[in-house]
């Protein structure tokens, strides 16, 4: 028999570790493509997001913004395209994620209920391609990687706070796609992203080593879709307190003053790289309903979030900005009453949705038709 | 423990194995060190100090008692309690370091470790003078081991003493009391003391130095989660001098890594998919309830016998090889042999301490055998179960197993009277996988009182497995 030395064996192990992630770092496989959704079981109707550590339990997960592919390859988006389907994917933040709702009862679920039909008879099904963050940066990077899942037409609801340029999401959503972003940032002219602390990934960063945050959770996702499909839950659904219709008195919005929201240098121009990267497919923005409160300083403020100047300035803006570009767009800021908002002033009930898709439905139809 | 901690226990345990004197001391040190390191945060932040020390005192107190004259000389043992309050002593100036974050945790004042350390010895003194001559001291040490480890098991009593801690200070008792005091280690300490005091009492107990007796009890590999070793056994290990060839170096190696990916990749991950409260309630399938239910077995396999690699894999680096835990339980034919292969140390101390000299008192007054057997495995298997705690949960889990071996040891006795001839192979081996089938079951179904949180959850769940209340 031969003798086995310790030291030997050790010495291979490490070499052999050293050469599995330097080849990993070199030819950057596509692992987060892998996935067990859609295959052994059924994908996921929304991505796989979750608020709360504590709640990270057998079918919630942890969110896998890291890697676009696992996220998307999660969901029933990623399915194979069928004959006779018209697909819209929405695009958009946790109001259209669909905080506080059941996949059924979300603005997609909605929709798809209203069994809507081209006019040449292609079935219209709109799928949930929304990460619950409020960042029209965001946006346009998912909008680049779902194309590949063959969209028909896009539905994009926006707001106010998307618009806001800020590091500390970039920090968060854009730093795994830093290469991509700057991509972005040169082909459309990005001009007002602030795009110098995005960290660029270096050789070790791709390293197994480097990447075992995101190879962990695209493990997690795998096991937590085994929950899922058991359970078809997918949020943890915690309740939460009616929103107040008594205001503050600021009228601060995130330290600007009347006058100093600056929309000239927010992130318009990736709304308008938005219509261009989408070429010939339609896109509808939507921007969404917000809570109108009526108690004390309801006129000093619209919710906790807006103060009235800063809100209506935006939507000026907003309303010149899509009639000089010439965009498609609905404003259905007021559409819905207080009522129907549940933990936030962008979240809706399960009745809003309804109202809210069945309004959408025939400007959906409407647009569906031009391609 | 985490894996840094491990790895951590890895390189002392190599950096012990190198050593070519004083390897007994050196793991004496590091064995104390551990034990105040991996103590949890307590409701009361002195006590992740004195927790620790009070386990040193009681393992010291209890060799004592213990201990033959000889073996208690002053020149045998003077470099062990050297040791213990040096280490001890470091523990506690680490407040002047400023490590404490580091080493998380809070010592208390040297004038109260001064104080705590005369009136100890104080103690000590008068306890060696009585030792000899009050014999029931020893009995009185058996019971009380047993009383604290009742104590450190029931979360009623805990959260009642603490209530009355709180109302002598005149305060208000938080709800959570009873989560927050842990004694780290304390049920396998418990095993070690009472083995040695009841070996002592028969006369089987080998002469023991302090050094060696500290060390057996809190030898660092395996105080948090076993296995449990025989005194001698492992005094015999402790005193070879040690002579690791490449082989040795292998195998620790092989069980080291092999623990770690058994516990921190399989089971961290089984875990995920494992059966919980949460799913009992929200899943609808009993083909799903069945899935995670196995999930659960298979997690708690190897998480446990993960740990016990480790250990096994650090104690061999150090020359000690520590007995076996698990022999391919899942894949035994009946329950007595599931037994006989699954936390072995665990029933071996149990048929050791409990069961045969039960069964032998129990012979002794003419009752039937079939009686004793159910009363032997009934009583056996409930101990096992409260020792993981003192809630119906356990106790349930225990007479479940000891209704199973009762059963199981019934039909193997009505089986053999009726046969006459070995079966055919291929029979005896579709009898086998058939055996196999039904204890894994058995045992799996076992594990629903052993880990969701009540009885009514456990029936739940049993219920929806078997497609009622889905």
């Amino acid at each position: 028999m031969n003798e086995v030395r310790p030291g030997a064996v050790l010495i291979k192990g490490l070499v052999l570790f050293a050469l599995a992630n330097v080849a990993f770092a070199y030819f950057n496989p596509p692992v987060g493509k892998l996935s067990i959704y859609n295959w052994l079981i059924p994908g996921r109707e929304r991505v796989p997001y979750e608020r709360e550590v504590e709640y990270y339990d057998i079918s919630h997960t942890v969110p896998i913004y890291e890697d676009m592919d696992a996220m998307y390859r999660s969901t029933i988006l990623s399915r194979p395209k069928g004959e006779n389907e018209f697909r819209i994917f929405l695009i958009g933040d946790s109001s259209a994620w669909g905080f506080q709702l059941r996949p059924e009862e979300t603005l997609v679920g909605q929709l798809n209920t209203l069994n809507l039909k081209t006019c040449d008879g292609k079935q219209i099904v709109v799928y949930n391609a929304a990460f619950p963050l409020p960042y029209v940066m965001k946006d346009l990077l998912i909008m680049d990687k779902v194309r590949e899942y063959d969209p028909d037409m896009f539905l994009w609801t926006i707001t106010l706070d998307g618009f806001r340029n800020r590091t500390i999401f970039t920090d968060y959503f854009l730093d795994p796609y830093s290469t991509r972003v700057r991509e972005l940032v040169g082909e459309y002219q990005l001009a007002n992203l602030d795009i110098d602390k995005l960290a660029a990934q270096t050789f070790w960063d791709r390293t197994m080593i480097g990447q075992r945050s995101r190879l962990k959770k695209m493990f997690l996702l795998q096991l937590h879709g085994l929950g899922w499909s058991a359970t078809n839950l997918d949020y943890y659904y915690q309740g939460y307190l009616p929103l107040s219709q008594d205001q503050s008195e600021d009228e601060l919005f995130f330290g600007s003053s009347e006058g100093g929201l600056g929309l000239d240098n927010s992130l318009f121009d990736v709304l308008e790289a938005g219509y261009r990267l989408a070429g010939n497919l339609p896109v509808l923005a939507v921007n969404e309903p917000i809570f109108i409160a009526s108690g004390e300083n309801s006129d000093i403020r619209y919710n906790e979030f807006y103060p009235r100047w800063a809100y209506d300035e935006y939507q000026a803006y907003l309303e010149n900005w899509m009639s000089a570009n010439h965009h498609e767009y609905i404003d259905a800021w007021d559409f819905l009453p207080s009522s129907e908002f549940t933990d936030t002033p962008f979240h809706r009930s399960p009745a809003g949705e309804t109202a809210f898709a069945e309004y959408l439905a025939p400007q959906i139809l409407n647009l569906s038709c031009t391609k | 423990m985490t894996i840094v901690q491990l790895g951590i226990f890895a390189l002392v345990a190599i950096l012990i194995g190198q050593l070519k004197k004083s390897r007994e001391l050196a793991i004496l040190a590091a064995s104390v060190f551990v034990l105040f390191w991996l103590q949890p945060s307590q409701q009361f932040v002195s006590l992740v100090f004195w927790i620790p020390a009070a386990t040193i005192g009681l393992t010291i107190f209890t060799w004592l008692l213990v201990s033959t004259p000889e073996s208690r000389v002053w020149e045998v043992n003077w470099p062990s309690i050297l040791v213990i309050a040096v280490v001890v002593l470091l523990i506690d100036l680490n407040q002047f370091f400023g490590l404490e974050t580091i080493y998380m945790t809070t010592t208390p004042r040297l004038w109260m470790i001064g104080t705590g350390f005369i009136v100890y010895i104080s103690f000590l003194m008068a306890a060696t003078r009585l030792a000899d001559k009050l014999k029931f001291l020893l009995t009185a040490v058996f019971i009380g081991i047993i009383f604290l480890l009742v104590y450190l098991k029931t979360p009623f009593l805990i959260s009642k003493s603490f209530e009355l801690i709180y109302a002598l200070r005149g305060q208000e008792s938080p709800a959570e009391a009873h989560y927050i005091f842990s004694w780290l280690g304390f049920s396998y300490i418990t095993f070690r003391l009472m083995h040695t005091v009841r070996d002592f009492q028969t006369g089987r107990l080998p002469a023991l130095n302090l050094g060696e007796y500290v060390n057996y009890v809190i030898f660092f590999p395996s105080f948090t989660a076993g296995p449990i070793d025989r005194a001698e056994r492992f005094v015999q290990e402790l005193r070879t001098p040690i002579a690791l060839a490449d082989q040795d170096w292998l195998e620790a190696g092989k069980r080291f890594f092999l623990g770690m990916f058994k516990k921190f990749v399989i089971a961290d991950s089984l875990a995920l998919i494992a059966i919980n409260e949460m799913l009992v309630n929200q899943v609808h399938s009993a083909a799903w309830m069945w899935f995670f239910l196995y999930m659960y077995s298979l997690r708690i396999y190897f998480d446990f016998s993960g740990y016990t690699d480790v250990a096994i894999g650090l104690a061999r680096v150090m020359g000690v090889r520590l007995p076996e835990n698990f022999a391919s339980p899942y894949f035994k034919p009946n329950l007595t042999l599931f037994w006989n292969s699954w936390h072995m140390t665990l029933t071996q101390w149990f048929r050791a301490y409990l069961f045969n000299p039960m069964t032998r008192w129990m012979r002794t007054k003419n009752i039937s055998i079939p009686l004793i057997i159910f009363a032997t495995q009934i009583c056996t298997m409930s101990l096992i179960g409260l020792w993981h705690g003192v809630s119906w949960n356990f106790l349930l889990w225990g007479i479940w197993h000891g209704v199973g071996l009762f059963i199981q040891n019934r039909w193997s006795e009505f089986v053999r009277v009726r046969t006459t001839s070995p079966l055919p192979p291929r029979r005896q081996l579709l009898l086998n996988a058939g055996g196999i089938f039904l204890t894994f079951n058995f045992v799996s179904l076992g594990w629903l009182f052993f880990t969701l949180p009540s009885p009514q959850i456990a029936l739940l769940a049993m219920s929806k497995l078997f497609g009622i209340g889905l």
